[in-house]
């Protein structure tokens, strides 16, 4: 035991006597050194970069590192290694990558200033992410359709033709194919998608891609899920055919039409192949329209040197010379207007013209559910192996309750104290990604019982169109509520118009079911609240001061008698915000309304009219 | 000799020579030490506790071991040890603490650094002037900004100086440039070029102005009274976005900020989650339909793989175990699928089952092969059971090597006079091996073949190679599962696919199940061993 002891003992004055005594700083993780900066760009792009970057070191003193990374590892790195400090300041990043690196906090918004105007609309709208602006954008780019001039004379107008077209060049042998596409591929099909009616995410009332509106299954996709599959069936498009052969038919004249982007005219053009560029033909619902998506920089949010960054990118790049640089390595149609203006490309201008129908590429998050879904519905299709519209049905479903299943229930928790659970079983459960409709026990429609005033809530993104449901708890239908808090009532109905997130309420003790499409969701948040057992006064989400309207005669009201003696002031909130709010003399947020209660336990009656907006205070019985 | 050399020292200077080896002893291990805690601190500095805390631990073990006389035989362990915990323990531990966190996409910090990364964005409140800036700079290095408001009136700030308007050409400003700005003013001098971009890491963290108007800069083109845009309030858990004027109140069952119309802030943070990664792989109905096809292709192709591999490696050991000139060469030819690296050969076999299209330039020898031969093309990339035989086929042409050379070491150690024995009783050839050479060889390659099964029970190279998990199940989408994934290739998708929200949670559970899995099917197949082991015995 000594000798452990005086070992220990030698040990540390080792340690001590080791152990740099610099130590604070020397062993800080390292930081990005002030003054410099970093840049993440994939293979195609770090030698224009490069030079670029030793021209600007060159010229200003200030160092700028290019390092390699594969695009891929660009956006699943960002975060990772931003976060311990190793990150780049400046990423090569595609539009679509904004939706998940926002989600992750990875990026910053980027303000263009005084060169916003050198930008094309078009790849400034792309790297918009709700309203912010979050990359500064070099190219933009968007498929076309390319035919054989010699095979196929005229620019087909809609796909019909095509497929005319194509019966005759391979019936009377001029070639083996006629219009082609890969059977892995979702993003080239989806201008024939669009072209019959059919479309990826609905939007909402401010434009933006509303995620709760999958279109993958409605009429018009169906119906291109079915051209789709007769062109396989007729053996025009060939299973496991790859981008490289397909390339390679048309080069050789065997095929004479397919759908491509800018990035094939090197190949195309070296090959000597006579070739056309047109727009995407129309379907029922007029012009194909191709997917826009775009390339920029953005600027990592762990960066130390954000200023720089965006100085960097504004006051160097944004020039003639190094824009010309990116497109020499890598010819993408520039969204930079002078170089797009001397270019005078006739083939970029033609992907231009085609690129005016096209919708930008989703950058949702959502979006990332969709591939695996949409490519899989077409590979089934191409290689015949289920009934196109059947493929394409059965994978929007999938997309559906993916995003469904992505989300979590308002609150949280879907389990009572008590180990209830309270579903909705209704007519939208299916769209919800439940088995069937009127499914008290999926797990999808459970609602979330409120933390503080065990109010059961839930909301829904919902499709339009007519709707009905009931509370049903436990997941049987032993117990469940209808219209009037009414044990075995009749169903609650409603209809949506347009595609809403609907919110569902239910009362444990009172057993009023209500939804915001039926009803407002009243409280009156106030300085009585904390007495209540909310989580503190002024709270216009606590529900435990939720007006109710049970009888549907637009009078919202709510008793209580658990408030001690007192002055307290009150207001009506609507929908759980300040947003709309109602004071004295029914002002849109006029004054508090005073109340007095004279003794403990004083009933109190809080009672909110919804025509007039008038809230009243009844203090006793 | 070396009894006299080892007297003579003990006779020299013993009690010198043993102190000197235990001062180099300690010396040694501080060294060790030093090293070992510069790096945990290193990795604390960076947040990671854990491991920080996993290699202090294990830096005190190897301590422990060199330092208490009853463990010093232990000493030449010790590296073994501490590899063992810090690559084999502690990433176990974390798989399964993370598997108990909703660690994923949009969940990626924790709530102190997820607030931490969005305090610094700022914003312009309504009625706040919008300035556009220019840096300036005087001989004692002092900054000051030269500010423009949206009507066109300019002004002078410094650090701690309000805001003086400037009228053009007055007050001491030297000429002016193509913007129209001063080059000089009061003694700044305007900053362009390399010294104005070198002054930017500076400047974004000055402030300018007094206290009661104070003026940052937001970004390049604008400069104000800024404010932090995101405010969390500790004591009451909310989260408030200062410029929509949306309260976002902090959920931490599910590490989210959620208003009251159920919208999220950008931004989310990992917490512990309890089970629930583990009931939605029990209970999901995205994963239960998949999930158990996948389950029961991966034991499929960890006992089909072993199984036809070894019958395959015995069967040429067999035939090969002849003395002929010569074998030996044909015996090593017989290995080089082995020694070929694994995604090579991967490709080669990718190729030469391609395709069965209609394009013949395309199409792999087998298929063309076979069309040639019976004009039919199994589809080994697209027909869900093809797809599984092409899969065990390459799989048998990279593992029968290795089969054949330990069955035919195994061989070698059954002792001829029980073959002797048996031909005397008469026993035919078939008998023999099936009564003598197969039990007897399974006594010593059983654990082998229980390695094998584990080895292809997480082998994730061929089937990711060779088809990607290809073709894809009909009805499986979360993520995209094929008939040919196993559940490792199943895990990697869920975590690490390319262009797909990651789920690090989820995986770590069913990495975690998966290790309880072959834990037992292990555990059970050492049960079966041991049963070999006694018929060995009673040999």
């Amino acid at each position: 035991m000594k000798r452990v002891l005086t070992s220990l003992l030698l040990l540390v004055v080792v340690v001590v006597t080791l152990v740099p005594h610099t130590n604070t700083a020397s062993v800080k993780p390292a930081k990005a050194q002030d003054e410099s900066l970093l840049i993440w760009a994939d293979a195609t792009r770090t030698p224009p970069l490069t030079e670029l970057a030793a021209q600007f070191t060159e010229e200003y003193g200030i160092e700028v590192t290019v390092q390699e990374v594969a695009m891929g590892e660009i956006r699943a790195q960002l975060p990772v290694a931003g976060a311990v400090g190793t990150g780049p300041d400046i990423i090569i990043a595609a539009h679509d990558w904004i939706g998940e690196l926002v989600l992750n906090g990875a990026v910053v918004p980027i303000n263009l200033g005084d060169k916003a105007d050198l930008y094309t609309e078009a790849s400034k709208k792309l790297f918009t992410y709700n309203g912010e602006l979050y990359g500064v954008p070099y190219a933009v780019e968007n498929v076309a359709f390319f035919r054989n001039p010699e095979l196929v004379p005229d620019a087909p107008a809609t796909f019909d033709d095509v497929k005319a077209i194509t019966e005759e060049l391979v019936s009377s042998g001029q070639s083996s194919y006629g219009f082609m596409m890969r059977d892995e591929d979702a993003y080239h099909s989806y201008p024939i998608i669009s072209a019959f009616g059919g479309y990826v995410f609905g939007l909402d009332e401010n434009g933006n891609y509303n995620p709760g509106d999958v279109g993958l299954d409605s009429e018009g996709a169906l119906a291109a899920a079915s051209w789709i599959q007769e062109m396989a069936a007729a053996g025009y498009f060939v299973p496991e055919m790859n981008y490289d052969q397909i390339h390679t038919l048309f080069e050789t004249g065997e095929a004479a039409m397919f759908i491509t982007g800018p990035w094939a005219l090197p190949r195309i053009r070296e090959s000597g192949v006579p070739y056309a560029i047109s727009d995407i033909p129309a379907g029922p619902a007029g012009p194909g329209q191709p997917f826009i998506g775009g390339q920029g920089f953005m600027i990592s949010a762990f960066s130390e040197n954000q200023l720089l960054a965006e100085a960097f990118l504004l006051d160097f790049m944004t020039a003639e010379e190094p824009m010309k640089a990116m497109y020499d390595a890598d010819p993408r149609p520039p969204a930079f207007i002078p170089l797009l203006e001397t270019l005078n490309d006739p083939d970029l201008v033609a992907f231009q013209q085609a690129g005016l129908a096209g919708v930008p590429q989703p950058s949702i998050p959502e979006m990332t559910s969709v591939w695996g879904s949409w490519q899989t519905a077409l590979q089934l299709t191409i290689r015949q192996e289920q009934d196109g519209p059947v493929a394409f049905t059965e994978a929007s479903a999938q997309i559906r309750e993916l995003i469904a299943n992505a989300g979590v229930p308002t609150g949280g928790e879907t389990t009572g104290e008590g180990g209830e659970i309270v579903g909705l079983p209704g007519t939208f459960q299916a769209q919800l990604g439940c088995a069937n409709d009127w499914a008290p026990e999926c797990e999808n429609t459970l609602m979330a019982v409120g933390e503080d005033d065990g109010v059961w809530a839930a909301s829904f993104e919902l499709q339009p169109g007519d709707y009905e449901y009931k509370v049903a708890l436990n997941g049987t239908w032993d117990e469940n509520y209808g219209a009037g808090a009414i044990p075995g009532g009749d169903n609650i109905k409603f209809s949506l118009a347009e595609a809403t997130t609907v919110v569902f309420l239910y009362d444990p003790v009172s057993h009023w079911v209500t939804d915001s499409v039926n009803s407002l969701i009243v409280t009156a948040p106030g300085s009585y609240q904390a007495a209540l057992g909310c989580p503190g006064d002024w709270a216009p989400d606590c529900l435990l001061s939720w007006l109710q309207d049970a009888d549907a005669d637009g009078i919202y009201e709510m008793t209580t008698d658990k408030l001690p003696a007192g002055d307290y002031e009150v207001k009506a909130a609507i929908n759980q915000t300040w947003e709309v709010n109602y004071g004295a003399d029914a002002a849109r947020d006029g004054a508090n309304i005073p109340f007095n209660v004279p003794a403990d336990n004083t009933p109190v009656t809080f009672s909110f009219d919804s025509t007039t907006n008038v809230l009243t205070v009844t203090v006793g019985s | 000799m070396s009894t006299v050399a080892e007297a003579g020292s003990r006779k020299g200077l013993p009690a010198l020579s043993s102190t000197l080896k235990y001062l180099i002893r300690v010396v040694l291990l501080g060294i060790v030490d030093v090293f070992a805690l510069l790096l945990a601190i290193a990795i604390g500095n960076d947040g990671n506790w854990f491991l920080a805390i996993a290699i202090i631990l294990t830096t005190v073990i190897v301590n422990i071991i060199n330092l208490v006389p009853n463990l010093w035989p232990m000493r030449w362990m010790s590296p073994a040890i501490a590899l063992l915990i810090l690559v084999a323990f502690y990433p176990l531990l974390y798989t399964v603490y993370v598997s108990f966190t909703n660690y994923s996409d949009g969940h990626r910090y924790t709530k102190t650094e997820a607030l931490d990364l969005i305090a610094d964005r700022k914003f312009l409140p309504e009625g706040v002037v919008n300035y556009s800036w220019v840096p300036f700079r005087n001989e004692a290095g002092d900054y000051a900004l030269w500010l423009t408001d949206q009507e066109g009136n300019t002004f002078l700030t410094a650090p701690g100086q309000d805001l003086q308007e400037v009228t053009p050409n007055e007050s001491g400003s030297g000429p002016y440039d193509d913007n129209g700005v001063p080059t000089t003013i009061d003694g700044y001098t305007l900053l362009t070029g390399g010294d104005r971009f070198k002054a930017l890491a500076e400047l974004q963290e000055m402030e300018f102005g007094t206290s009661e108007n104070p003026i940052g800069i937001l970004n390049r083109s604008e400069a104000g009274n800024f404010q932090q845009r995101w405010v969390f309030d500790e004591e009451r858990n909310v989260l408030t976005d200062k410029q929509a004027g949306i309260e976002y109140k902090a959920n931490d069952d599910t590490g989210e900020f959620v208003a009251a119309d159920g919208s999220r802030a950008p931004i989310g943070y990992w917490v512990v989650i309890g089970f629930d990664n583990f009931e939605e792989i029990f209970s999901s109905s995205l994963t239960e339909g998949p999930l158990l096809r996948v389950f029961l292709w991966t034991i499929g192709y960890a006992f089909g793989g072993v199984l036809t591999s070894f019958a395959m490696g015995l069967f040429m050991a067999i035939m090969l175990d002849v003395k002929w000139r010569g074998i030996r060469v044909v015996r090593s030819l017989l290995l080089i699928p082995w020694a070929i690296p694994g995604m090579i050969s991967i490709l080669i076999w990718r190729g030469m089952l391609q395709g069965a299209s209609q394009i013949t330039e395309v199409s792999g020898i087998i298929p063309k092969t076979l069309d040639d031969l019976f004009g039919w093309t199994p589809a080994f990339f697209t027909d869900p059971t093809w797809a599984k035989v092409a899969i065990l086929l390459v799989n048998l042409w990279f593992a029968y090597p290795y089969f054949m050379l330990i069955s035919s070491g195994a061989m070698q150690s059954i002792p001829s006079s029980i073959y002797e024995a048996a031909r005397v009783d008469g026993a035919s050839s078939w008998r023999q091996f099936r009564d003598l050479t197969l039990p007897l060889i399974l006594v010593s390659l059983g654990p082998l073949l229980i390695a094998s099964f584990i080895f292809n029970f997480n082998n994730y190279l061929l089937l990711e190679a060779l088809n990607g998990g290809g073709p894809p199940m009909k009805g499986a989408n979360v993520p995209p599962v094929g008939h040919t994934d196993n559940l490792i290739t199943y895990t990697y998708r869920y975590a690490f696919a390319s262009g797909g929200t990651r789920d690090f949670g989820l995986a770590s559970a069913i990495a975690v199940v998966i290790f309880f899995i072959v834990a037992l099917l292990t555990l059970a197949q050492f049960r079966l061993t041991r049963r070999w082991e006694e018929i060995g015995e009673n040999v």
